[in-house]
């Protein structure tokens, strides 16, 4: 069982969504019950569900009242009572949505002050990760706590052995109709890397497109060849952390993203710490399930952390929002 | 731009323009007694007429132009009440050059509104760069309006400040109201605000402590986007500010309002809204004001399909006014009424409106 992330701010009072699978052999009949944080109230906050085996279901759960909080980090507890008897899953998650704000890609964080931030921790180190969008762009910056920058050795550029180096890795993908069958043959997702540069500017590379095959996409390929200078991007360096901050025009993700509020897209960070952290994966913090299609969720570019921990997939669910006030 | 839509060229400007007239007048009067009383002078015309222009060339002003003429050729010699604007512009200076070019064809007097996030018409819907317009005519319809500024929620939250934010819009729906020519015969109040849905609930129960928990309120929430939230009061825009209409004359009013968050169920929340609304008017109906949620059409997986529904429910000829909110003001979805009081401000919902007689 497993909340699914907020894709708007629960005060305007939307819908909370519930996975559930049925991992047993047998078919399983029985009722979902899912308590929300304080104070808040469901209606209903309990759904009768039958499973088969294997089977998953997206169980919606309407939020009658509900609080935002500031923390961004929202409590539930969900519980299965069949004829067998009840299980609890307790699980924290949070509001994955981006704010209407055309902010400049400057350097400049105060104009992230209206988004709403997801932080999260690795071996004591702290990622923040804000997102924006406007009428022409999705904006993106990603607060690094690390002990220090390393660029992108441009020296090692076309290699396959290349240097590791710092650098933010995101996906975006369309969120495809339920009653489509997932296109198998086909990435399905954009995915782009933002590095620092060693003369002290930066560089954002598209690693995927969606029509790539998935083994094609997940494969290295020599960076310099995939230099993207339609998203703008910049990395600056203060007080210990490293801000990774861009715009991606919603031109170059063809419609995988419709500048609508109220859209609903699928979205993930990994960020690259070769000489602290290792991999920070933001799936984790989200609680996404393994999936058996998690080895092609994301490009394995030469100079990634890859060497310790496998990412989980790309695929957490996110929002367009108004407005966090 | 929908496949229905024509194209009018005027100064370079290429725009696609909708007409639609509601009309209670001359030959279309609602039944045989109604044309009786207007023959003599007992009741008054009402005529309305809605216009949808998509501006496809970045000329704001020229569209805003074009849309006026087009309400105004319709119109004719009708005695014009106001004007209801619903604009997806992006930032103020298109804003003003929007209004201006509205306000260079209406007097500035009669035009009111807000931002949102796109509008639809019973002949097709648009996004940004669009502008519609509802123009209410005729001696048998009166509009009085109201403003109040400086309301002082934007930037409050919920979480820290609901009482504030409670005590603030109680007092400005009451303001609002306060300053309404009011009249035996006010029959609809239309609610446009910086007030952003769940903040709209007080704003509505602030009007109500005025007119009462039974009394016809329908409206929306300006579009909440950062640095577009507007209001149009006489011609100008006015952020961080409140509107009311009251819609006055020999006419009935029916209501409805549905709420959905999915795909499946926006769509048919939408039909059946639409329909109850069409169905409870006992007149002969003249066209639907329809407040929607931007959230709403989000979710959809074809945003033109809400639409769709829409029209199948009202029908291909009746003339309908639709607009994407940040929040909506009318009838609550049946699961959420609360016994006695008619009407709420929410999220989610579709709000109806049919105007008849």
């Amino acid at each position: 069982m497993r909340v699914e992330t907020l894709t708007v701010p629960p005060a305007t009072g939307p819908l909370a969504m519930v996975m559930v699978q049925n991992a047993g052999s047998a078919s399983w009949e029985g009722q979902i019950v899912l308590r929300p944080p304080p104070s808040w109230q469901l209606s209903p906050d309990t759904r009768t569900v039958r499973l088969d085996s294997g089977e998953t279901q997206r169980l919606a759960f309407n939020i009658a009242r509900g609080r935002n909080l500031e923390t961004n980090r929202y409590p539930f507890e969900i519980t299965a009572i069949g004829p067998d008897g009840q299980a609890t899953h307790r699980q924290q998650t949070f509001v994955a949505s981006a704010p209407y704000f055309r902010v400049q890609v400057d350097g400049r964080p105060d104009e992230w002050d209206d988004a709403i931030p997801i932080s999260f921790r690795t071996d004591q180190r702290e990622t923040t990760i804000s997102t924006y969008w406007s009428r022409r762009h999705f904006s993106l910056l990603v607060a690094v706590d690390e002990q220090e920058l390393v660029p992108w050795d441009a020296s090692g550029r076309s290699s396959f052995d290349a240097i590791q180096f710092d650098a933010v890795q995101f996906a975006l993908a369309a969120v495809p109709p339920p009653d489509q069958p997932p296109d198998l043959a086909a990435a399905g997702r954009f995915e782009f890397l933002l590095v620092a540069t060693e003369d002290g500017g930066a560089k954002c590379f598209r690693l995927v497109t969606p029509e790539m095959r998935p083994d094609e996409a997940a494969r290295p390929r020599p960076l310099d060849s995939l230099e993207c200078d339609q998203v703008e991007v910049a990395v600056w360096r203060n007080d210990g952390i490293t801000y990774y901050e861009c715009s991606v025009p919603f031109r170059l993700l063809d419609n995988a993203l419709l500048p609508i509020a109220g859209r609903e897209f699928f979205f993930s960070v990994l960020v690259h710490d070769p000489d602290g952290t290792g991999l920070r994966d933001l799936a984790h913090h989200a609680k996404l399930w393994p999936d058996r299609g998690d080895p092609h969720a994301w490009n394995r570019w030469a100079g990634g952390c890859w060497q310790d921990v496998s990412p989980l997939g790309n695929k957490i669910r996110w929002g367009l929002c108004t407005s966090k006030y | 731009m929908t496949q229905s839509f024509y194209h009018t060229f005027l100064a370079g400007l290429v725009a696609a323009i909708v007409g639609v007239t509601w009309c209670l007048a001359g030959t279309m009067h609602a039944n045989d007694a109604d044309r009786e009383a207007a023959n003599e002078g007992r009741i008054g015309s009402i005529l309305m007429h809605t216009v949808l222009v998509e501006d496809q060339d970045d000329q704001p002003m020229a569209a805003g132009e074009a849309a006026a003429r087009e309400l105004m050729a319709a119109i004719g010699d009708a005695p014009l009440q106001a004007v209801l604007v619903s604009e997806c512009f992006e930032d103020l200076p298109w804003k003003q050059q929007l209004l201006q070019g509205i306000g260079s064809v209406i007097p500035k007097e009669r035009i009111f509104g807000s931002s949102t996030y796109g509008s639809f018409t019973q002949r097709g819907t648009a996004g940004f760069d669009s502008v519609s317009l509802l123009g209410i005519a005729g001696d048998g319809i009166s509009v009085s309006a109201a403003l109040v500024t400086e309301m002082e929620v934007a930037r409050l939250t919920f979480e820290d400040s609901e009482p504030l934010i409670k005590e603030r819009l109680h007092a400005v729906g009451k303001q609002l109201t306060d300053k309404l020519q009011r009249t035996d015969q006010d029959r609809l109040m239309i609610l446009l605000a910086d007030a952003h849905s769940p903040k709209n609930k007080y704003l509505v129960e602030g009007v109500q402590q005025v007119v009462g928990p039974d009394f016809p309120i329908t409206g929306g929430s300006a579009n909440k986007n950062a640095g577009q939230t507007y209001v149009y009061f006489q011609g100008k825009a006015y952020a961080d500010s409140a509107v009311a209409l009251m819609l006055s004359g020999d006419f009935q009013v029916s209501l409805s309002g549905r709420k959905a968050m999915e795909n499946d169920q926006v769509i048919a929340t939408a039909k059946d809204g639409a329909a109850e609304a069409l169905a409870k008017m006992t007149g002969q109906p003249l066209g639907v004001l329809a407040f929607n949620c931007a959230g709403r059409r989000g979710r959809l997986h074809r945003p033109e399909d809400e639409w769709t529904a829409i029209r199948q429910a009202l029908g291909e000829d009746l003339a309908l006014f639709g607009c994407y909110c940040a929040g909506e003001v009318g009838p609550l979805d049946p699961s959420e009424q609360v016994p006695g009081v008619l009407v709420g401000g929410s999220g989610w919902h579709v709000m109806f409106t049919v105007l008849g007689r």
